[in-house]
């Protein structure tokens, strides 16, 4: 009954994602399989929340540089690990879409590339905080971490922009308004779900933490 | 304390002006020229609207566009204007090109007004044909 809440926010988004890859508007254009359309309504919450973790850890890690609050340095860490999951799924998601549109899973395309680079980064953000015993030490050079490799986000958003990569962007996407219309529910339901597993996260490894000082 | 990711900064700015010499450095293609590529590549193309091929379907508008010897359909995802009638109305085409159907997806469209650049190719396509 603890998380009912949670759990009540994750079967709304699971069907609200399966509706939309079900029933979900795709413009149709006889260029490859439309309906492959229908992942934009997984592919771009996913990547939203994504860049949104990544961006709350820079946040707080650059908040606890400056505040040395542990309750900063905990939301960091667990809005990397969130933001994995989440970028494995955009990763993942984009390279079904990528097999149908450019006829390649992976083609180190700019933004595919960029994208892994950044995940790799926070891959390595989790693994070197956890390989440091001293929880003190490993906070303060995972925060410096956590803050640096935010530089990955950036590029990893404009490059579909700036290194002519084949990923399009959404304004470019012939969609109407009953598309955005569903896309934007996705994405509210999703990033809420986010802000919940966030929360529960940050609960779970708060109390842990106080338990292990205890 | 806050001096220590002054770093940063440079680095934005080295990336925003390599990302803008990227864009601002792409060459325009002939239809013809598209002929050789064989995977999904980002192009800009520049080319005359064919006559009586342009319509608007399903929130995209479609169209072909020609230098005289060959010819690519292009799709867009917006409504506007274009010469339609008179087959020299020159466009600019920027997006990804799919070989296996001969489009382009374009990310933007730009109608060209009769500058320099314009006025010399329009002559080549006249002669051309």
């Amino acid at each position: 009954m603890k998380h009912s809440g949670i759990y009540a926010l994750i079967l709304a988004d699971i069907a609200l994602a399966v509706y939309a890859v079900m029933f979900g508007y795709y413009p149709k254009i006889e260029l490859f399989d439309p309906t492959s359309y229908r992942i934009l309504y997984i592919h771009v919450p996913l990547s939203w929340n994504m860049y949104f973790a990544f961006t709350l850890t820079f946040l707080f890690s650059l908040m606890y540089l400056i505040r040395e609050k542990e309750k900063f340095d905990t939301i960091a860490f667990c809005s990397a690990v969130l933001g994995l999951l989440y970028g494995f799924g955009a990763i993942v998601s984009g390279m079904l879409w990528a097999n149908e549109v450019w006829g390649y899973y992976w083609s180190w395309d700019p933004r595919q590339t960029t994208t892994l680079v950044a995940l790799l980064s926070y891959l390595g953000y989790v693994a070197l905080r956890s390989s440091i015993p001293e929880l003190e030490k490993a906070r303060t050079i995972s925060a410096v971490f956590g803050v640096s490799a935010y530089v990955t986000i950036p590029i990893s958003y404009v490059s579909a922009v700036t290194f002519k990569s084949l990923h399009t962007q959404l304004p470019h996407q012939p969609l109407g308004s009953d598309a955005y219309l569903l896309l934007a529910l996705r994405v509210i339901v999703s990033f809420a779900v986010f802000i919940a597993l966030l929360r529960a996260y940050y609960l779970n490894v708060s109390e842990k933490l106080e338990n292990g000082r205890d | 304390m806050k001096n220590r990711y002054l770093p940063i900064v440079p680095l934005v700015i080295a990336f925003a002006i390599i990302g803008y010499l990227s864009v601002s450095s792409t060459s325009y293609k002939s239809v013809s020229e598209l002929g050789a590529i064989d995977k999904p590549t980002r192009v800009a193309v520049m080319g005359n609207v064919s006559k009586c091929s342009v319509f608007f379907k399903d929130n995209h508008l479609e169209f072909v566009i020609t230098d005289g010897k060959n010819s690519v359909k292009v799709v867009y995802h917006k409504y506007m204007n274009l010469d339609n009638v008179s087959g020299y109305g020159i466009v600019v085409v920027e997006g990804i090109y799919y070989p296996d159907n001969n489009t382009i997806f374009a990310n933007s469209v730009q109608s060209k007004c009769p500058s320099k650049e314009v006025l010399e190719y329009r002559e080549k396509m006249l002669n051309a044909s």
